[in-house]
């Protein structure tokens, strides 16, 4: 026992390193002698134990193992996992298989990482009739992909959407951003505060811009505010803007939210103290232990600034990305698949209170709305339009400190859209 | 009498540093036995530290995300860009203020301390109590941030009760939260000043301050007398250890602001500039090593500075003093 | 006049070491807390006391591999630094000539590299030692060896620099009078001044110990397995995963158990520091 605690720490150390371990355990051990013998797949996890993710992973890989015979061998490196897949591979070792998210994608390519997941895709899902690409939304295939293809296989989604209490709220629908600014001044006009938000989330601020300027400029905007300053002047971005300053000026955030410490708003929505939050899917799980008895929380989509466009989904992802390196593709392949089935994906939903990536796995009752909507969407894009991977510069030092003086209501929006060209000139220029 | 105290006080460190001692053989052997305690120390610390640093250098001429990824020469554009780059300048202001003004006020603290710790009573516990800050984790810092400033929070509440309704502040807003950070970081970092110099006055052989008792000095004279020539050195020391460290400024700002998402650019420091930097701005952004490189050059020169400046002052005093 | 502004001084260090005492206590209650009580009522005392905490955040977390590590790793690399820092130290505040200065500066300026210039290296010099280890030495290596490696190293200058401080200002007639005794040079630097340097001795050491004890991002950088990790990367690990597990109580002991044997460590340690004094100075 002790001298496999020893292997294992100093594989670990050799993979990382470069690679010499990994390949000379396989040259010396039995997988590679017995040719028959299927490989043994490494597995580089980001889930701590005993979150529900890593015990649902382990119990797949456990039934794996006893159906084929083949040894899959976890390890859970949590925090810093993307930075040592990335050093593993770049020294010729590393994991067969690791876990990523969408925004991980461009930096695991960058690093050489990632390579064709076609054929992955295309592997028929055990006792299934429809292969790894069939089962999967087309919103979700087109979120997880870049213009080399495929990044990772998803297990579950997320989104970005507008959580509401539906024990206040039992037939909350609004149609528009209109109605709910309506909706939220009455209950303002009642004396609560209506909407939670931890400004000093930059993240979380910018939320609420995005999605304004989703619905009337379409996907892509930011990128397009971020690469061409003449983009800041178009009407629709202007419409967006409008629609987040006059939500501002009538005061319907809790009061000093640019002052409170991350988690204090989402959990005082959580605690009932507010009825309504712009945030993503994860919300929901975040704050469960935290839940007053009569909140019943659900998320839909964010109403619409511009009803007459067709919406647009907000879609993130979580999943396994392979290295294009390893030696074991189809082995990887025959894996994923078989994790793919329809009873593991159905248990992201029902264990780790997610939406699951399968088009037939129900996601918990609060996020089935939201999912409704991820499946239906007539366009994708990602968190941010993927603006934090391509253009992370113009994010950090010139979007986000500027959206953060809009949202605290410091600049009208003219003077917001004024200041966002300028700046992005100076910053191209 | 009194002059005889303070004459021993004065004299001993001053001749300690000069290591007086009788020359000839004796005095060689010392020579000898240099070299063989100094270099393992210094070897290591040259091959495994100071080499290896030499790298960044290199790699702020550089463009490049790291192991894996394409490295580009780019001469001198990352010190380019970061002159022209107004967040870089700000946060480059944000920390010499910093630096200077909870230096000042940590000078203050620890003069105090020794003043009044070396005599009081509880001494050794009020010691452990201020160090306390330094060990506990960033994490449960963090939490409490959020817990005494929140606009509903511990401090809030207080004032309102005290009826000084008018004094309660959104404390964390952008506006307040580099005050707030400078308050929390002369928190954290004081005890561990107020140790170190403790341990030197620790090193004062009682007798000198018995001697100054009898002479009939008051607290405030034995300290001026006694105390604080003898812990020069270790004041200097502290001094540069303030200079490095509050050129370095890092844990407490992502304490404070940044757990969730990135500190607004009137929290940063050089140091979270440059995390920035090197964790891509936000999760799954590229990283810039160049140009968290150069910064780090530009806080290393800085440092440097101050290093030579504390010393060269230190020196000065030393001489005007003899 | 200075009567009660010393009073004032005393009174604001007493006003300050119980707003410190209040926050370990307001961790202490955190920890026996549900996770929804901590928010809803930070400052009283808990409802039921949840005891549960400590055993799931012991096991959720790892946290005992991970105790093991934390001390294995920090009393061996404290034991290195001090043996390497003691003499060099001494030597460079004692015997050295014109070079002392230059050198003195030149480990001070070690402290003021930023870390994250210092990360890639690092990583890179910890693969290709671990590779040379097993491809032409030993055949096995351990990447807590490498952390040992550079926890060391990047202690020494804080160390060596506080210690040329603290050698400097001791009395050097006993140096003399050692000498004129015709005690050999190393035997004076052994039996006389070392224990003479004991405070500052233990106070560097033990500082030592708490920032290593704390240390995150080396453990985290050179080491990706989860069961070679230390107390605080799991503890981080713990937090890190907040998202998914909710559990603010288990994370409060959690810090708990990072935290209090720090303090045990440290209480003890300041009642030797005191005692090293009286012993340095032989009375």
């Amino acid at each position: 026992m002790r001298n496999r605690a020893i292997a294992v720490a100093t594989c670990a150390s050799a993979v990382l390193a470069l690679g010499a371990c990994g390949q000379k355990l396989q040259d010396a051990g039995p997988s590679a002698t017995a040719g028959a013998e299927p490989a043994n797949l490494l597995y580089w996890g980001k889930w701590a134990k005993g979150t529900p993710q890593a015990n649902l992973f382990e119990s797949v890989i456990a039934d794996y193992t006893k159906q084929t015979g083949v040894k899959i061998d976890v390890q859970w490196l949590a925090q810093g996992q993307e930075q040592q897949v990335k050093n593993a591979v770049a020294t010729g070792a590393g994991p067969d298989f690791f876990d990523t998210a969408i925004d991980h994608t461009a930096e695991f390519r960058t690093a050489g990482v990632l390579g064709d997941m076609g054929p992955i895709f295309r592997t028929k899902i055990p006792g299934e009739s429809g292969t790894i690409e069939e089962v999967l939304p087309k919103s979700v295939l087109k979120a997880i992909s870049d213009d080399k293809g495929y990044g990772f296989v998803p297990h579950s989604v997320f989104s970005i959407g507008l959580w509401y209490d539906s024990a206040k709220y039992p037939d909350f629908a609004p149609q528009s951003f209109d109605e709910l600014l309506e909706i939220a001044k009455k209950e303002k006009a009642s004396g609560r505060a209506p909407i939670a938000l931890d400004g000093s989330v930059n993240a979380y601020n910018s939320f609420w811009i995005h999605q304004m300027l989703l619905s009337t400029a379409g996907p892509g905007i930011l990128l397009k505010l971020a690469e061409d300053p003449a983009a800041w002047d178009l009407p629709e971005v202007k419409r967006a803007a409008k629609a987040l300053e006059s939500l501002v000026k009538a005061e319907l955030f809790e009061p000093d939210y640019m002052a409170t410490k991350f988690p204090a708003a989402q959990n005082a929505w959580a605690g009932g103290k507010h009825s309504f939050i712009l945030n993503g899917s994860w919300l929901g799980s975040e704050t469960a232990s935290l839940r007053a008895a009569a909140v019943k929380p659900r998320i839909i989509a964010f109403p619409p600034v511009d009803p007459a466009k067709g919406s647009v989904a907000t879609v993130g992802a979580l999943g396994w990305g392979v290295n294009a390196k390893s030696k074991n593709q189809k082995a990887v392949a025959d894996f994923l698949a078989f994790a793919m089935q329809k009873k593991y994906i159905d248990r992201i939903g029902t264990d780790a209170a997610n939406i699951p990536s399968r088009i037939d796995s129900p996601a918990p009752v609060e996020l089935q709305q939201l999912q409704a909507s991820i499946r239906d969407a007539e366009q994708v894009t990602l968190d941010g339009d993927g603006v934090s991977t391509v253009k992370p510069k113009w994010l950090a030092d010139v979007f986000l400190p500027l959206d953060d003086k809009f949202v605290a209501g410091k600049l009208s929006a003219e003077e917001f859209l004024a200041e966002g060209k300028a700046k992005t000139a100076a910053m191209n220029g | 009498m009194t002059v005889t105290a303070s004459d021993t006080a004065l004299r001993a460190p001053s001749a300690g540093r000069r290591a007086k001692v009788p020359r000839g053989a004796l005095q060689g052997e010392r020579r000898r036995l240099y070299l063989p305690m100094l270099l393992p120390a210094l070897i290591a610390y040259l091959v495994f530290f100071v080499l290896p640093s030499l790298f960044g250098v290199v790699l702020s001429f550089a463009e490049w995300s790291g192991l894996g990824t394409e490295l580009s020469w780019v001469g001198f554009s990352n010190y380019v860009s970061m002159a022209g780059s107004e967040l870089f300048r700000a946060s480059f202001v944000q920390t010499l203020i910093l630096t200077l003004v909870v230096g000042l006020a940590l000078f203050l603290i620890a003069g105090a301390s020794m003043i009044v710790l070396r005599t009081a009573r509880g001494s050794a516990f009020i010691r452990a109590a201020v160090f306390l800050p330094f060990m506990i984790s960033p994490i449960a810092v963090g939490l409490a941030v959020s817990f005494l400033f929140n606009p509903d929070g511990l401090i809030n509440t207080v004032l309102g009760a005290l009826g000084l309704s008018e004094l309660r502040q959104p404390w964390l807003a952008p506006e307040l939260i580099f005050n707030v950070i400078m308050a929390g970081v002369v928190w954290s970092a004081a005890g561990f000043y107020v140790v170190l110099v403790m341990s030197a006055v620790d090193g004062i052989p009682p007798s000198y301050y018995e001697v100054a008792r009898i002479e009939g000095a008051s607290e405030l004279q034995q300290f001026r007398y006694v105390t604080l020539p003898l812990t020069r050195d270790m004041l200097a020391i502290a001094a540069s250890l303030w200079a490095i460290a509050g050129i370095k400024t890092f844990e407490i700002v992502i304490a404070f602001v940044g757990t969730a998402g990135t500190p607004p650019p009137e929290a940063r420091t050089l140091a979270v500039e440059q995390y920035l930097r090197v964790t891509g701005g936000r999760e799954g952004g590229l990283a810039q090593l160049g140009e968290a490189a150069a910064i780090g050059i530009v806080m290393t020169v800085i440092t440097a500075v101050l290093i030579v400046l504390s010393r060269r002052i230190q020196r000065r005093e030393r001489l005007e003093l003899a | 006049m200075i009567r009660a502004g010393l009073a004032l001084i005393r009174a604001l260090i007493w006003a300050w070491v119980l707003f410190n005492v209040g926050m370990v206590v307001w961790v202490l209650l955190n920890s026996v807390k549900s996770s929804r009580e901590i928010f809803d009522n930070p400052a009283g005392l808990p409802a039921t006391w949840m005891w549960e905490n400590f055993a799931t955040a012991w096991s959720d977390s790892g946290l005992g591999a991970a105790a093991i590590n934390s001390v294995v790793l920090t009393l061996v690399s404290v034991a290195l630094i001090m043996a390497l820092s003691i003499p060099a130290a001494y030597a460079v505040a004692r015997l050295g000539g014109r070079s002392s200065g230059p050198v003195t500066t030149f480990f001070a300026v070690g402290m003021s590299i930023p870390f994250q210039a210092f990360a890639v290296p690092m990583v890179l010099i910890g693969a290709g030692l671990s590779r040379f280890m097993i491809d032409w030495v030993t055949g096995v290596w351990d990447t807590r060896i490498t952390v040992t490696l550079f926890y060391v190293v990047l202690s020494l200058p804080f160390s060596i620099f506080v210690l040329i401080g603290y050698f400097r200002s001791l009395p050097g007639d006993v140096e003399e009078a050692a000498a004129l005794d015709g005690a050999s040079p190393f035997r004076t630097f052994r039996q006389i001044m070392v224990p003479l340097a004991k405070p500052g001795i233990t106070t560097v050491a033990v500082l030592n110990a708490l920032s290593l004890w704390n240390e995150t991002v080396i453990v985290l950088m050179l080491v990706p397995d989860q069961s070679a990790q230390t107390l605080n990367v799991a503890l981080l690990n713990f937090y890190s995963n907040m998202q998914y597990t909710s559990n603010w109580g288990g994370l409060f002991a959690g810090v708990v158990i990072v935290v209090l044997p720090m303090i045990a460590t440290y209480l003890w340690f300041g009642r030797r520091i005191v005692n090293g004094m009286t012993q340095g100075i032989g009375k």
